[in-house]
This record gives C-alpha cells, structure tokens and sequence, in this order.
C-alpha cells in the first residue's frame, strides 16, 4: 500500500492530460474551469501544487501559494490555499488506505504539516483560502478554519501553536 | 470588438482571488493572534502518522 504526494513538476506539465485524471461532477462546469486556472498559475509559477494517489491511483490535489498581506502587514506574508480537488469518484468518502480519513482532509493535513515547518522558518503565520461554495463551509471549520471577520467569505487557519503573539517578538 | 462570454466573475469560478487590501481590525487581531486549533493538529498527526506509515512499508518492500 502507497499513499503519495506528488509535486506536480511544471516542466514536464501538460494541461490537457493532467485535466484528463480528475473526474469533475458534470453538473458544475465551474469545477473544470478552477483545474484550468489552477494549471495555468502552476505554469506561470504562481503556485505549487500536490496530487495524493494511492498505489498509483489519482485521487485529488491541493495547490498551495505565499501571498502578501500589502496593506495590513506590508512586510508579512501568509500562505494561500488556491483550489482543493477531490475527484468525483473519491468525495465524502472515508478511505481504508487513510485509515478512514476523506481525501479532503488528508490533502489538507499535508497542507497544515508542511505548512507549520515552513512557518518556523519564513515570515507567515496563517493559511488563508475562500471556500469555492458556502456547502464546503462546514468541512473547512471541521479542519479548523474560521471566517475572517468582515473579508468577504475568507476563512484563516493560524500556524501558531501556542498564544504567544508573534507580531511582538523581535529577533536580534 | 466581440465581447468575451462564458467566463463567469464570480469568485465561486475563479481560483486566486487575493484577501481584501483593506482588512477589518477584528480581521488583523484573528491573524495576528491565533492558535492552530487543536482538531486541526490532531489530522496533521493522523496523517503524518499515515505518510510515515506508507514510508515504512515501501522500505521494507524495497529491502525484501
């Protein structure tokens, strides 16, 4: 049994057959038009993006980007989670070969590891992602994302892991 | 010139939209102060435990 995550490599990266993988629900042709700007940016080295499969079988990818807060904080960036996809086959559905977790929480616990790693080293504190419909909604507070107040439908996941606010630590 | 059609604006159909520039104070103290919430640390471990899991067998499947 082999559960990977696979970096998609952009020079070897074709949009037509990565598009030709993933099983979109028909009924919203918007899912198709998201994998197609989600491959776009992963050409126009925006963002990184990371496919789960099992014993060589695709089941969904997350693609995952570092933005800048401008205003806010003009010198601290956060990290963006840019589109979450599970192929149709594989939603909702708690696989044995991730002891019973959905596809959408493993690709996102990738996320949060990697991410918490990253933020020992770099300048961000926080994960932020807009739900692509307000049904998912209720599976990102299951991960542990709230809204961000006032922004629009913008949820945050904090990378810190204790209360300590780091905004106030200065490094000499 | 033709006008472009079939490509929705809505942020539902777009991937890559960026936070508003302009965010709210309560928004600046969420980010500024929040903890990883601990569900959220508990599937991080879960799926570490997974991945290192999936790790071991394919070096023992190597070595054999």
């Amino acid at each position: 049994m082999s559960v990977d995550i696979i970096t998609v490599n952009r020079n070897s990266f074709s949009t037509g057959s990565f598009i030709e993988r993933w099983k979109t629900n028909r009924e919203r042709p918007e899912e198709l038009v998201n994998i197609r700007k989600a491959a776009s940016n992963l050409l126009s080295d925006s963002l990184k993006m990371h496919i789960l499969q099992i014993d060589g079988v695709d089941y969904g990818f997350v693609t995952a980007s570092v933005r800048h807060f401008r205003r806010a904080y003009p010198n601290r960036f956060y990290l963006e989670v840019d589109l979450l996809f599970v192929s149709e086959q594989f939603r909702g559905i708690q696989v044995p070969e991730l002891d019973g977790m959905r596809v959408s929480e493993y690709l996102m616990s990738q996320v949060l590891i990697n991410s918490l790693a990253a933020a020992q080293f770099f300048p961000f504190d926080n994960i932020v992602l807009f739900p692509v419909d307000t049904k998912l909604i209720p599976l990102y507070n299951n991960l542990g994302y709230a809204p961000l107040a006032k922004a629009n439908g913008w949820m945050y996941l904090p990378l810190r892991t204790d209360a300590r606010n780091n905004y106030s630590v200065n490094v000499s | 010139m033709k006008k472009k059609t079939g490509f929705q604006t809505t942020p539902s159909f777009f991937v890559g939209m960026q936070l508003p520039k302009k965010l709210s104070k309560e928004a600046r103290r969420q980010l500024a102060t929040g903890v990883t919430p601990p569900r959220a640390l508990e599937l991080a471990a879960k799926a570490a435990a997974i991945a290192k899991k999936s790790e071991d067998q394919k070096r023992l499947a190597a070595t054999a």
